[in-house]
This record gives structure tokens, sequence and C-alpha cells, in this order.
């Protein structure tokens, strides 16, 4: 190794967001599931339609996030530093499963206020 | 380059920040979905178990918690793109006033519970 070759971003930083993707995508995989399970006899056999919906995306993203392209480079001195592309399309979609389940988990209560 | 990347509303002005600091943007952006997932995590649990608080009110617990989760999934984002919109234009980052919403929201949950089991101690 000569002092020239460029030194790894000591923060690694990538990698730090690379795993706190990967471990969002889980949880909303997860939270998918279980929100589905739960909320089933309360609103019914319809939950399936969008719980599939956001189990999809929720997985979408954990495969976004582990093919690491997006991760290519996050040092100024490396060279593919100007290739990546980052924008908002995965928060986006993260977002979205997110808050999908939160309007779900929301109904099932209200539901049951009322039925109360 | 730039004209792909979406939402236009951020990637449309400034010029491109240090990667680092648009990583550390993303990583405040997933903590906040986890802090919304958490939020949805109790409210299910709240559902699921019984609390000795009678079923109405601990619906209306599941209600104000599944609320705050979901004020906290829209300050993500927003804040995200907030964030990232004043980093490329060089200006001061937005505050964060959001953590008073989810501080609020929790407090009122809080209250409910007390306030139901107190109702409940009383009867």
């Amino acid at each position: 190794m000569s002092p020239d070759v460029p030194a790894r971003d000591p923060g690694l930083q990538q990698e730090r967001t690379a795993l706190a993707w990967r471990r969002t995508g889980l949880a909303l995989s997860v939270g998918a599931l279980l929100l589905t399970r739960l909320t089933l006899d309360t609103l019914g056999t319809a939950v399936v339609v969008p719980a599939a919906v956001a189990f999809v995306l929720a997985a979408w993203v954990v495969s976004v996030t582990l093919r690491g392209r997006r991760y290519a480079s996050a040092h100024p001195d490396e060279p593919s530093f100007d290739r990546i592309l980052r924008d908002g399309r995965v928060p986006a979609a993260v977002t979205l499963v997110a808050a999908a389940l939160a309007v779900g988990e929301l109904l099932n209560a209200l539901v049951q206020l009322v039925r109360a | 380059m730039t004209s792909k990347r979406w939402p236009t509303a951020v990637y449309g002005t400034g010029r491109e920040p240090d990667p680092r600091f648009s990583l550390a943007n993303e990583r405040t952006f997933l903590a906040w979905i986890r802090t919304s997932l958490a939020l949805l995590a109790v409210a299910v649990a709240v559902d699921a178990l019984s609390l000795g608080i009678g079923p109405r009110a601990q619906a209306l617990l599941a209600a104000v918690l599944a609320l705050t989760g979901l004020a906290a999934a829209g300050h993500a984002w927003r804040g995200w793109a907030r964030t990232e919109t004043a980093m490329r234009e060089d200006r001061p980052l937005p505050g964060n006033a959001a953590g008073v919403v989810v501080v609020a929201g929790v407090a009122l949950a809080g209250l409910v519970l007390v306030g139901a089991s107190l109702l409940r101690g009383l009867s």
C-alpha cells in the first residue's frame, strides 16, 4: 500500500447507512406481517391486499439495500464517487409503508373503539 | 444527470453536498422511521393484550399511539427533504419541532393509561 492510495472513509458512513437501511427494511417487513395477522379479525380479510403490497414494498427496500450498488462510494477521493446517484425514491417507499401500517393500526383501534 | 433524481423539489436546487452528510441525513430519516415503527408496535401490543382498563380506554390508547406513529413517519420524510434541501442550498438546517409532537403524543398516551387506571380503581 503506497501513501497515494486514497484512504477509506474512517467513519464507515456507507456501511453504517447500509446497515440502517437493512434493519429498517426488516423491521418494516416484520411489522407488515404482524399487523396483518393482528388486524385480520377486526378489519376482515380485505386487509390482506394492502398488507401484501406493503410487504412487497418492504421486501423491495431490503433487496435494493442488499445489492449495495447504492453504496459504491461515499468518499470524495474514491473514483466511483461521482457516479453514485442517491435520490428520494427508496425513502419515499419506506415512508409510504410505515404510514400505511400506522393508518391500518389506527383504523383497527377506531373500529374497536366504536364497537366497545 | 441531476435532473433524473427525484424529488426535483430537493434535487433541483443548490449543489451536491458532501455525500457523507447525505448519508447521515438518511440515517436520521431511518431513525425516525424506526421510532414510528416502535410506536406502532406499542399500539399493536396495547390492542393485543388486556391491560385491565376496559376495551374503550385500551382502543383509545392504541389510537393515540398509532396517530403519533403516523406523525413520526410523516416527519421522517419531511425532515429528510428539508434537511437535504438546506444542505444543497448551504442554509442552516431546519429545527426539530416534530420532536415536541412525539413527546406530546407519548405523554397523552400516558395520561390516558393513568386516567383510565384511576377511574377503574375508583369505580
